[in-house]
């Protein structure tokens, strides 16, 4: 499934086409969120905010493979800094244990502290698909996606066999996509 | 198709999707990444759109349990200057890199490794202090190697110097290169590569040592340069950083004609 979009261009695009005025704009409404993923793999603020800066660069770089027919900007940013702080602490040989910055239950986040309706409207849709689920999946979901936790570590805490983890943690997934419509088209690995 | 054929072909998009979701989880170690993306290569598409979207929904649903933090305004400035450096930079179209290892590479290494300790580096000041301030950042990382660039006899490497920094750690780095041969973008470009020891034949069509990782591709102006480094796939263990010139945009499958800088890791 293609997200339907509008015809204006998103920051990316216009970035991808040299805007620097978007840049800013750009760079105010996504950079709270990064360091924030950031600070949640590595814990260390100075450390957060160099991975946070090297995020961008990753941004910058792949600004012209932005599709808003695949995904938001707020996903497509949030995917590009998962891979790279996921990779960079497996470099390190630290499994990526992720500290949330606020304790707070996937899937029960009210707005506060979120700036902009497009942004607020993101995390509202994917708290409402998470909220369809059953209690128990998506907690695995939270612990896997969120907290960092391998399948094995999650059977080990929950008592469920490997298979069984990984398929509920798959269900879920799957769940959570087909309600926000998320599609797979043209992402490159 | 036989059914001996069709088991195969299920057991492979089976692998393909359980790495899929290893993937969109925790990542995958090197061996486990080779892994997908050979079985990505001969995914259907119906499986490669599942793939990503579980990449895609996890990050969904990370991003929504989220609160931002504010951002310091010297680093905000950092980011929305490298984002304005980055305008017009050809190093966004590099493209994941496929290799075929030439032999003669493996002499690049042991010459670059007998030149590391014979090579001197005149330090100047960068050209800009955010920049510099982020590479003495990098390079007091515990795991921070600096590695000087040995030039080539290629003419466009005549008197070039300079050195690489790169935490692996981190996976980060800076190359700093003084007196190479501006070039023509819309000739030529520099491309980096960084030879992985990690990433062995199962890659290799000469199957001749460490792979090749894409460290983007970069122009030359006047003056010193900093370029940061942040290569398209993890690297686990560096053996060499060498710089090639090749065709905009740089390439997937490098012929290696010009070899113009070469900083081997001892």
């Amino acid at each position: 499934m293609r997200r339907v979009t509008s015809d204006s261009p998103t920051l990316l695009q216009r970035i991808a086409s040299g805007d620097a005025g978007a840049i800013e704009e750009f760079v105010d409404r996504y950079g709270g969120w990064v360091l924030s993923l950031a600070k949640g793999y590595v814990h260390d603020i100075e450390l957060a905010e160099d991975a946070t800066q090297e995020v961008f660069i990753e941004v910058w770089k792949n600004a012209d493979r932005y599709d808003p027919a695949i995904a938001s900007e707020a996903t497509f940013v949030a995917m590009l800094a998962r891979r790279r702080l996921i990779d960079a602490h497996r470099r390190s040989e630290r499994r990526p244990r992720i500290e949330a910055v606020e304790p707070e239950s996937v899937g029960q986040s009210d707005d506060g502290g979120i700036d902009g309706v497009d942004l607020r409207d993101e995390v509202a849709r994917a708290n409402d698909a998470l909220s369809r689920l059953k209690p128990e999946q998506r907690e695995l979901l939270k612990m896997w996606v969120v907290d960092g936790m391998t399948h094995g570590e999650i059977a080990e805490l929950t008592g469920h066999p490997l298979g069984t983890v990984k398929s509920h943690l798959r269900r879920g997934l799957v769940r959570v996509r087909d309600i926000l419509g998320t599609a797979g088209e043209g992402v490159s690995s | 198709m036989t059914d001996d054929q069709k088991r195969e072909d299920r057991a492979r998009d089976e692998r393909y999707l359980d790495l899929a979701l290893e993937r969109a989880g925790q990542g995958l170690d090197p061996p486990e990444a080779a892994d997908f993306e050979r079985l990505a290569a001969e995914a259907p598409s119906a499986s490669r759109r599942e793939a990503a979207s579980y990449e895609l929904t996890a990050a969904q649903i990370h991003f929504a349990s989220l609160r931002p933090l504010p951002l310091r305004a010297d680093l905000r400035k950092e980011i929305v200057e490298d984002g304005v450096a980055s305008l017009g930079d050809p190093a966004v179209a590099a493209s994941r890199p496929t290799w075929i290892a030439p032999f003669h590479w493996l002499g690049w290494v042991a010459a670059a490794a007998a030149l590391l300790f014979a090579f001197s580096i005149e330090r100047s000041e960068p050209e800009s202090l955010s920049t510099a301030a982020r590479v003495e950042r990098l390079a007091s990382a515990p795991d921070a190697r600096t590695l000087p660039w040995s030039a080539t006899e290629d003419p466009a490497a005549a008197g070039a110097s300079g050195d690489v920094v790169w935490s692996t750690e981190r996976q980060a780095g800076f190359m700093r290169i003084r007196g190479l041969a501006p070039n023509d973008p819309t000739a030529a470009q520099y491309q980096l590569w960084i030879f992985d020891a990690t990433r062995t034949e199962e890659n290799s069509v000469a199957g001749a040592g460490a792979i090749p990782v894409d460290g983007g591709v970069f122009d030359v102006t006047a003056g010193e340069l900093v370029v940061p480094i942040t290569p398209k796939l993890p690297v686990g263990q560096p053996t060499l950083f060498a710089v090639t010139v090749e065709r905009p945009g740089g390439v997937t499958v490098s012929r290696q004609e010009r070899i113009v800088l070469a900083a081997a890791v001892d």
